[in-house]
C-alpha cells in the first residue's frame, strides 16, 4: 500500500484506495514489445489539460454574456434547467446500468474480494461508489469549468454544479444497481446481461426519441397535449416552479440549501442501497460466476451445427466478426443505441422535401461514430491475436478483412440515405457522401494507428482506457460533420472542417503506437 | 543425420534482461521433443519466436530447412502452435471456430469440413457443437484448440504446457493425439512441468535454463551426463538445474 496514505487494510477506505489505484493504472498506454506502462502517458495528460482548458474558454465565453444564477430566477429558467437535468440523469442511468452489469459480471476480482475477510458490505459500497464516482467525474469534466469560471466572474452560484452532478450520479448508480439486482433475481444472471444492456441503450435514447416523436407529431395533436399538461406546471400546481421536483434545478442555479439537501438525500439513498441490498449483490455475483460453466449437451440428437464451411480468408474473417458481434448483447445494445439516434434523421430525410444541412451533418457524425465503435470492437478487441499472428497470413490481410467487416454494414446503412439526399439535393447529397467516406476512412486510420489491443469485455471501459484515440476520433467525426454543415451554410469556409479532419488523421499518425513486432 | 524439423542458431531475445541467450537447438523430423526448464527459463519465449509471435533480437530459426525470417508465411503453414491458454473465441461454436482456423491456413472448405467432423468426433466434442465455446470447461477448450491446431495437418506441432488443467481422460486423449502424429511422421515439441509425461512420451529432452540449453539427449544420455544411472527424469532435471543455477 502507498506510503503517503496508510489506511486500515480491509476497510472500505482501503478498498476504495485500491479501486482508485487500479482506475489510474488502467489509463496506461501499453506499447507492445515494451514494458507495460502504468498510468497515463505524458502526451495523454497534455491532451486532457488542453481539452479542459478549451472547455474553460468556452465556459468563459458563455458566462460573460449570460448569468442566470443568483437573484430571483424566472420559473422558465428553473424548469428548463430541470428538464435538462432529467435528460442528463437518463444518460447517467444508462451509463450506470452498463457499469452495474460490468461490476457484477465482467470484473474478474469479485471472487477474490468476496472470498477474503473483507465485509461484503464494504465491497459492495466501494463498487457502487466507484460507479457513481466514475459517472460524476465524467460529467464534472465537461460541466465543472462553468463552476470555476463562474466563481471568477462573480457568479458563485454555478458551484451548484458539483453537488448536483455528484448526487445525480449517486442516485443513478444506486437505481441502476437496484434494477440490475432485481433483474438477476427475477430472470437470472445470463438474461440480465442482455436485458440490462438493452435497457441501458433504451434509457439513453429514450428522451431523445420522445422529443423526436413529439417533434414529428401533427401540430394540432401537439397543441392539445400542451394544453392538457400546462395546468400542472402553474404556480402552486404539483409540477409548479416551487415543487420539490425542481430541487436539482434550484441547486444547479445556485441555491446552496437545495444543493445540501440533494447531497444529503444522495447519501441516504447510497447508504440504504448498500445496507439493504448487499446480500442480493453477493448472490448476484455467485449466479454470475456460474454463467460460463456446465455446457449443455445438445437436446436434439443429431441436430448439430454442421453448416457448410466457407473458403476464402476475407470471407471467413468477415463472417467470424459478424458472428461475434451478433452474439454480444453489450455490443449490440451500443450499436442499437447509435442506430436509434440515426432513425429520426432517416425519418426527416425521407419525409421532408427540404432537407436541413444539420440533419445531413448529424448523419455523417453518426456514421463516423458507429464506424468507430465497430472498428474498435473488430480491429482492436481481437480475442485471439496470437492465433492470427501464428497463421500464414499478413497483418495487412487481416486488417483489410476486418475493416470490411466493420465498415460494410455502416456503408450499407448510410448509402441509401445519402443516395436519396443526392436525388433531392444533389450538392448536399454528394457532400454528405464524401464526408461520410472521408470520416469513416479517418476513423479507420485513427483506430489502426492509436487503439491499444483489448478484449471485447473491455468495451465499456474503452472510454477511459483509450482516451487519446477516442478524443482524436471525436475531433475527426465532428470535423467532417461540421464540414457538411459549414459548406452548406457558409460556403467555402466550411471546408475548414475538412482541414481539421485531415489534421486529426495526421495527429493520429504522429501519436501512433508501436505494434508488436512480428516476423 | 536426419533432416531437422526445427533448427535454432544463436537465438537471442531480451526483455530488459536476456530471456533467450544464444540458444542453439535442433529437433529432428518425426520425433517428440520435450523442452524442459524451471519457471522463467525461456521456454515459452523460445516457442513464441518459433511460432512467429515474437521477433528474435538476433539468431536464426529454420523450419524444415527454410529460414523463417525469409518467408514467415511458408514456415507458419507447416506449424501449429498451442499455448497453455487456448486461442479461442468464446462467442463462436466449435464448427465455426474450426471453419475460421481452416480459412486462416487456406484450407479448402470441403477438406476442412470433413477434417473438422473427424476431429470433433475423435475428441468427443460432437455433442457440444451447438454450444458456444464460452460454456466449455478448460479441458474441452484445450481439446478444441488442439482440433484447431490439427485441422490444417501441420508437420510440426508446438505445445506449451498442453496438459495444464486437464483431467486424466482428456490428458490421455491429448497424449494419444501427439503420439499418433509422431507415428505418422509428424514432429512434436512440447514444454511441460509434468516430468513423468516428458519421461514417457519424449524421445529426446532438452533442458533450458537462463535462456541457454544446458543439457540435451535421451533420458539415458541425460543420466550419463549426471552420473545418475537409475535416476528418474525428475532427479536428473533437478540435479542439472540446481548445479547450473548455483554456477550462475
Amino acid at each position: 500500500m502507498s506510503s503517503w496514505l496508510s489506511l486500515q487494510p480491509g476497510s472500505a477506505a482501503w478498498l476504495l484506495q485500491h479501486e482508485c489505484r487500479l482506475f489510474f493504472y488502467e489509463l496506461g498506454d501499453d506499447k507492445a514489445g515494451k514494458q507495460s506502462q502504468r498510468g497515463m502517458s505524458k502526451s495523454s495528460k497534455l491532451l486532457i489539460v488542453l481539452v479542459f482548458a478549451a472547455i474553460h474558454a468556452i465556459a468563459w465565453k458563455i458566462l460573460s454574456q449570460w448569468s442566470p444564477t443568483g437573484g430571483e430566477l424566472s420559473p422558465v429558467v428553473t424548469m428548463g434547467a430541470g428538464l435538462m437535468l432529467i435528460v442528463l440523469f437518463s444518460l447517467m442511468l444508462s451509463m450506470a446500468l452498463s457499469r452495474s452489469v460490468a461490476a457484477l459480471f465482467e470484473r474478474g476480482d469479485l471472487d477474490l474480494l468476496l472470498s477474503s475477510p473483507v465485509a461484503s458490505t464494504s465491497v459492495f459500497a466501494v463498487r457502487l461508489g466507484g460507479i457513481a464516482a466514475g459517472i460524476s467525474l465524467l460529467y464534472l469534466a465537461f460541466l465543472s469549468p462553468l463552476a470555476h469560471v463562474g466563481v471568477l466572474l462573480g457568479q458563485p452560484g454555478w458551484l451548484g454544479i458539483y453537488p448536483v452532478m455528484i448526487s445525480l450520479a449517486v442516485f443513478a448508480a444506486s437505481l441502476a444497481m437496484l434494477l440490475t439486482l432485481i433483474l438477476v433475481r427475477l430472470i437470472g444472471a445470463r438474461r440480465t446481461r442482455t436485458i440490462a444492456h438493452m435497457l441501458s441503450a433504451l434509457t439513453g435514447a429514450g428522451i431523445f426519441l420522445t422529443t423526436q416523436i413529439a417533434a414529428h407529431r401533427d401540430q394540432s395533436v401537439s397543441g392539445q397535449w400542451v394544453q392538457n399538461w400546462l395546468p400542472y406546471f402553474k404556480t402552486g400546481a404539483i409540477l409548479g416552479p416551487d415543487s420539490l421536483i425542481w430541487l436539482p434545478a434550484h441547486a444547479l442555479l445556485g441555491s446552496w440549501q437545495a444543493g445540501l439537501t440533494m447531497l444529503a438525500l444522495a447519501a441516504v439513498g447510497f447508504w440504504l442501497t448498500t445496507r439493504l441490498t448487499h446480500h442480493f449483490f453477493v448472490s448476484g455475483v455467485q449466479q454470475a460466476g456460474g454463467i460460463s460453466h456446465a455446457p449443455a449437451i445438445s437436446k436434439v440428437a443429431g441436430r448439430h451445427s454442421f453448416a457448410s464451411f466457407r473458403s476464402g480468408l476475407t470471407r471467413v474473417i468477415v463472417i467470424k466478426e459478424w458472428r461475434l458481434l451478433l452474439r454480444d448483447p453489450q455490443l449490440l445494445s451500443q450499436i442499437a443505441l447509435q442506430l436509434l439516434y440515426m432513425l429520426p434523421m432517416a425519418f426527416v430525410i425521407l419525409k421532408n422535401s427540404t432537407v436541413l444541412s444539420g440533419v445531413a451533418a448529424g448523419l455523417c457524425f453518426l456514421a463516423c461514430s458507429l464506424s468507430g465503435s465497430l472498428i474498435w470492437v473488430i480491429v482492436s478487441a481481437e480475442d485471439a491475436p496470437d492465433l492470427l499472428s501464428a497463421a500464414p497470413i499478413t497483418r495487412r490481410q487481416v486488417h483489410m478483412a476486418k475493416l470490411i467487416a466493420a465498415l460494410l454494414p455502416v456503408a450499407l446503412l448510410v448509402l441509401p440515405l445519402t443516395l436519396w439526399l443526392s436525388i433531392k439535393q444533389p450538392a448536399l447529397g454528394f457532400l454528405a457522401m464524401a464526408a461520410c467516406t472521408a470520416g469513416m476512412t479517418g476513423t479507420a486510420c485513427i483506430h489502426l494507428w492509436l487503439s491499444k489491443p483489448g478484449s471485447r469485455s473491455q468495451f465499456n471501459r474503452r472510454g477511459k482506457a483509450q482516451l487519446v484515440p477516442n478524443l482524436v476520433e471525436a475531433l475527426n467525426n465532428f470535423s467532417w460533420a461540421g464540414m457538411v454543415f459549414g459548406v452548406m451554410s457558409s460556403g467555402y469556409w466550411g471546408l475548414t472542417g475538412a482541414l481539421v479532419g485531415l489534421f486529426s488523421i495526421g495527429l493520429a499518425w504522429m501519436l501512433r503506437i508501436e505494434r508488436n513486432q512480428q516476423p | 543425420m536426419s533432416e531437422a524439423a526445427l533448427e535454432l542458431q544463436d537465438l537471442v531475445k531480451n526483455f530488459g534482461r536476456p530471456a533467450v541467450d544464444h540458444l542453439n537447438l535442433r529437433v529432428r523430423c518425426g520425433e517428440l521433443y520435450a523442452l524442459l526448464g524451471p519457471n522463467g527459463a525461456g521456454k515459452t519465449t523460445t516457442l513464441r519466436m518459433v511460432a512467429g509471435l515474437l521477433l528474435p533480437d538476433s539468431g536464426s530459426i529454420r523450419v524444415f530447412g527454410q529460414e523463417f525470417a525469409l518467408d514467415p508465411a511458408a514456415a507458419k503453414r507447416k506449424i501449429a502452435y498451442l499455448p497453455d491458454d487456448p486461442m479461442l473465441y468464446n462467442k463462436l461454436k466449435p464448427f465455426e471456430y474450426l471453419e475460421f482456423v481452416a480459412g486462416l491456413w487456406g484450407i479448402s472448405a470441403p477438406i476442412a469440413q470433413a477434417k473438422a467432423v473427424e476431429l470433433l468426433n475423435w475428441l468427443d466434442l460432437t455433442p457440444y457443437t451447438n454450444e458456444l465455446i464460452e460454456g466449455f470447461s478448460r479441458g474441452m477448450k484445450q481439446k478444441l484448440a488442439l482440433a484447431g491446431a490439427l485441422i490444417h495437418q501441420p508437420e510440426l506441432i508446438i505445445l506449451d504446457e498442453p496438459l495444464t488443467g486437464l483431467d486424466a481422460a482428456a490428458a490421455r486423449q491429448v497424449k494419444d493425439v501427439l503420439l499418433k502424429h509422431v507415428a505418422q511422421g509428424g514432429t512434436v515439441i512440447l514444454t511441460t512441468h509434468i516430468l513423468d509425461v516428458a519421461e514417457r512420451l519424449a524421445e529426446r529432452i532438452g533442458i533450458i535454463q537462463h535462456g541457454k540449453l544446458i543439457a540435451e539427449g535421451t533420458l539415458d544420455e541425460l543420466r550419463q551426463q549426471t552420473h545418475n544411472g537409475a535416476g528418474t527424469l525428475e532427479d536428473v532435471f533437478l540435479q542439472l538445474t540446481e548445479t547450473t543455477g548455483l554456477a550462475a
